[in-house]
């Protein structure tokens, strides 16, 4: 028999508050949903490093083309502020995957030893840039030395320039950084107030677009003066891998089967971007299509986001060499393809 | 000599609080606060929480002494900030808080339109004040000052109309101008409550440079902060929170200690030293 | 005449010219959506120098709006106060004003509040603090020089508000309904205070009063008011011997006058029996 203050016991109580339909509501606050009798389905949210943009339009098209759903995952995508955020929510547990750079990831299993494992690789040669405004002093990455960066804390172009810096002869000392707010860090760079400006290539777009009286902006991407190294993919714990290995391949094919949709359909893609990113310009969008296509399409590359040892040694031995990284891991254990097929 | 007793007030000076008294109004918090340190540390050590999280205390102290002197520059930075934002935020307020009580069309201007600038939350348009003023200093002491100036306005307002009418007259029968009144009786009796607006200003405006450097800065506890969440060094991060407690604490006792000087007077310092001895 | 005290002039005492006319006064207030109140209606009276006089009326009847208006803080909406002979159109400043809520300043000492005057007339505090000191003893208060308002007895209080009013050696000593919040045997105490205190310097006094026996006891005059809009209803001359002791109020004279005072109010259909 229940008191009227309704202290019984959850189970009774649950009962009682479904006949009267506000189950859905309860339940959701108590944590607890009401599970039909098939397969149940699988409550995921997937961290993005970044406001999302045209360059994170897969997820989406995979959310909204149901690739998700038909393997049991509700999946919520939330929008990050940098690598490293996102990282601290995975091993915060808040999230179970993460799309964050598999450098960066790499560097904190070292120094940290989070257990982060790559499950793929979308960014497959480095995205990352040193912006500038061309005529304004600026001719190679050098002539950065005695002028302001504008970068978001946790980023991983902050957190890789060492190596950008070492292998394009820049003396880091020589240069002063800015901290930003990934809202106003293009705004920094096309308002003169920071000389340069780190991020990834997918930004040319938008800020070629918004450039200010005749200004023309100039990129020096890292990988092209000699550090090159896996960027963004897909990571998660170990221990959930272990746990979930079933739903670890459900959602990597799930999003590889998203990639390989906005690559082959960019336009119905960016729609359904719309759907959940009303304000983004279409144009830029696909522009920025067109970059991921060219940044996820390796040499020999056999499956669509496979990585290979070779280069995620090449990876760590950049960080050993221009990044001081004192303790190397076990590379085996860093990553996998086998969830990808 | 007669005495009322039916108030409980005596015709004699209320005693000041005895030693004992006045040193629990700090031991306790000491006290409390020491309990919370060591159960977090307990916490952290033996729970299963991970350093990324939540470090123990002993190695953000650790931090905080290894790091003092970037520590100590980062604060002059943002104490400059803050503290010339309040200034500002002061000086501007006050004025235009008396100029409101004795001006009626600038009360029907302005203050609908204080109103309104207060509703947008500062951290909405801090970006918007960064493009403006730019990256560095002037757009925090702005932000702060934008943040924190209309608490001061409003108290300032309900201090100098909430004097009693009688002591005005009693300075006019007496042949005092308008100035005088306002300096001899609605002025005094208006501190107190300026002084509340005081201190919520000065909280405010810790808050608002904060809220300017997280937008976009080089130097200051805020950005050091971010910069330290940027590394994943969470020992720093909340070193920053730390120094951040003590420069806000700090800041609010000058004013405190600014406020026991001209308010002495006032029945809310009674009450706490009437509460003190126990006769309340 | 802002600084009263420099510019005092010598005051002559003759009895056949008033001190103090009030001639035809009316007050008006505009009030909101209500139409005008009308709070004193023609009232006229005389005071002669040097005379204790006591307004008695019932609440709202206008006895203070009439001690605002003959003290120039207000300005009457019709006919015109006189002192010494001047008409006056702004604060009077050769007056001292007590309220009943005692108005000391809370952040001054009882010293510092009884010397406000020197402050306002810009005068130096060291030549007038014997004054000050002095009129505190005789008001019972030495030794509380350097007490905070918020120290005293409410009795204290209103004693420090008179001496405050009385450092200016003022010709007129306005009080509204000064002893109204203290019970009643500091009330005695203080209407004998005030009577010592005026016997001494012989200044004229409008003493305004809800206690039909406290002005008995105290006044020269007594003028009854009607309820408002107040108008003069009545303008008694008390005939008791001076100095006045308590037991006068035992006396079948002063039973006299506050029995007829009380018949003008029941004739208004105030203090009625049945």
């Amino acid at each position: 028999m229940q008191g009227p203050t309704g202290k019984s016991s959850a189970s009774t109580s649950r009962r009682k508050f479904l006949t009267t339909g506000t189950a859905a509501g309860f339940a959701f606050a108590a944590g607890v949903r009401p599970r039909p009798a098939r397969a149940a389905t699988e409550k995921i949210l997937f961290q993005l490093d970044w406001i999302p943009f045209g360059r994170h339009t897969p997820y989406y098209a995979a959310l909204e083309n149901g690739f998700y759903s038909e393997k049991g995952l509700e999946v919520t995508i939330a929008q990050g502020r940098s690598t490293i955020q996102g990282i601290r929510t995975l091993v915060a547990g808040q999230s179970q995957f993460i799309f964050q750079d598999i450098a960066v990831m790499l560097s904190v299993r070292a120094t940290e030893g989070a257990k982060i494992r790559s499950l793929a690789c979308m960014y497959q040669r480095t995205p990352h840039t040193l912006f500038y405004i061309k005529n304004n002093g600026i001719n190679q990455p050098k002539d950065i030395e005695g002028k302001k960066i504008a970068f978001t804390p946790g980023d991983s172009p902050r957190r890789m320039f060492p190596a950008f810096a070492k292998a394009s002869g820049i003396d880091e000392s020589k240069v002063s950084w800015l901290s930003v707010d990934p809202n106003s860090k293009n705004a920094v760079l096309l308002n003169h107030q920071a000389e340069g400006m780190v991020t990834y290539i997918f930004t040319l777009p938008v800020l070629q677009k918004s450039a200010q009286g005749g200004d023309q902006v100039g990129a020096f991407v890292y990988g092209d003066y000699g550090a090159d190294f896996y960027s963004n993919g897909i990571g998660a714990m170990e221990e959930y891998i272990k746990e979930k290995p079933e739903v670890t391949r459900n959602f990597v094919q799930a999003t590889m089967k998203g990639l390989k949709f906005t690559l082959d359909h960019p336009k119905e893609a960016v729609g359904m971007l719309k759907n959940h990113q009303p304000q983004l310009d279409e144009e830029v969008a696909l522009q920025e299509i067109e970059i991921l296509r060219n940044i996820s399409n390796a040499k020999n590359l056999k499956v669509l986001g496979s990585m290979t040892k070779e280069k995620m040694q090449e990876t760590q031995d950049l960080m050993i060499k221009y990044m001081d990284l004192k303790s190397p891991v076990a590379l085996d254990q860093a990553f996998t393809n086998e969830f990808l097929a | 000599m007669s005495t009322s007793a039916s108030t409980g007030e005596i015709g004699t000076l209320v005693l000041p609080s005895t030693g004992a008294r006045k040193s629990a109004v700090y031991l306790y918090p000491c006290i409390a606060t020491i309990v919370l340190f060591i159960v977090w540390e307990i916490a952290t050590r033996y729970g299963n929480i991970s350093p990324l999280i939540l470090p123990p205390p002993t190695e953000i102290f650790a931090t905080a002494v290894a790091k003092f002197p970037v520590l100590v520059r980062m604060s002059l930075v943002t104490s400059y900030e803050f503290v010339l934002g309040f200034i500002l935020a002061a000086v501007v307020g006050l004025p235009l808080g008396a100029l409101i009580v004795y001006a009626r069309p600038v009360e029907m201007t302005l203050y609908p339109m204080l109103v309104a600038f207060q509703t947008i939350p500062k951290a909405a348009i801090a970006p918007v004040f960064i493009v403006w003023l730019g990256t560095g200093i002037t757009s925090k002491i702005l932000i702060a000052f934008a943040i924190s100036f209309f608490p001061i306005v409003i108290d300032t307002i309900i201090g100098l109309r909430s004097t009693q009418p009688e002591t005005i007259y009693v300075v006019r029968a007496m042949g005092g101008t308008a100035f005088q009144v306002f300096w001899h009786v609605r002025l005094p009796n208006a501190l107190p409550a300026i002084f509340g607006g005081l201190k919520v200003a000065s909280t405010l405006a810790v808050i608002g440079a904060i809220v300017g450097e997280f937008v976009s800065s080089d130097s200051g506890i805020g950005y050091l902060l971010l910069v330290a969440n940027g590394e994943l060094d969470t020992r720093l991060v909340f070193a920053c929170v730390l120094v951040l407690t003590v420069l806000g604490l700090v800041f609010f006792f000058i004013i405190d200690a600014f406020e026991r000087v001209f308010v002495r007077w006032h029945v809310s310092a009674r009450q706490a030293d009437l509460a003190a001895t126990g006769s309340n | 005449m802002r600084n009263g005290l420099a510019m005092k002039p010598r005051l002559v005492f003759d009895s056949a010219e008033p001190f103090v006319r009030v001639a035809g006064v009316d007050k008006v207030f505009a009030s909101h959506g209500r139409g005008a109140l009308k709070a004193v209606d023609n009232v006229s009276f005389e005071i002669h120098a040097g005379e204790f006089i006591s307004i008695v009326g019932p609440s709202g009847c206008g006895k203070s709006t009439l001690m605002m208006m003959v003290s120039g803080l207000t300005l009457p909406s019709a006919g015109e106060v006189v002192i010494d002979s001047k008409k006056v159109t702004r604060p009077y400043t050769n007056l001292g004003i007590v309220f009943q809520r005692d108005a000391l300043l809370e952040w001054r000492t009882v010293l510092e509040n009884v010397l406000l005057q020197a402050d306002i007339s810009r005068l130096d505090r060291k030549q007038l603090r014997p004054k000050a000191i002095d009129l505190l003893a005789r008001a019972g208060l030495s030794g509380f020089e350097k007490y905070y308002p918020w120290e005293l007895s409410g009795g204290m209080r209103q004693r420090v508000a008179i001496c405050r009013a009385l450092l200016n050696d003022p010709a007129l000593l306005l009080m509204d309904e000064p002893f109204g919040a203290l019970d009643a045997m500091t009330r005695e105490q203080m209407n004998l205070d005030l009577q010592r205190i005026w016997t001494q310097n012989r200044k004229t006094v409008l003493f305004i009063t809800h206690s039909i026996s406290e002005a008995v006891f105290l006044s020269d005059r007594i003028i009854v008011m009607t309820p408002r809009p107040g108008r003069v209803a009545a303008d008694l001359r008390i005939d008791l011997p001076r100095p006045r002791k308590l037991a006068v109020r035992e006396a079948t004279q002063f039973g006299t006058y506050v029995a007829k005072i009380r018949e003008t109010f029941q004739s208004f259909g105030l203090l009625r029996e049945d």
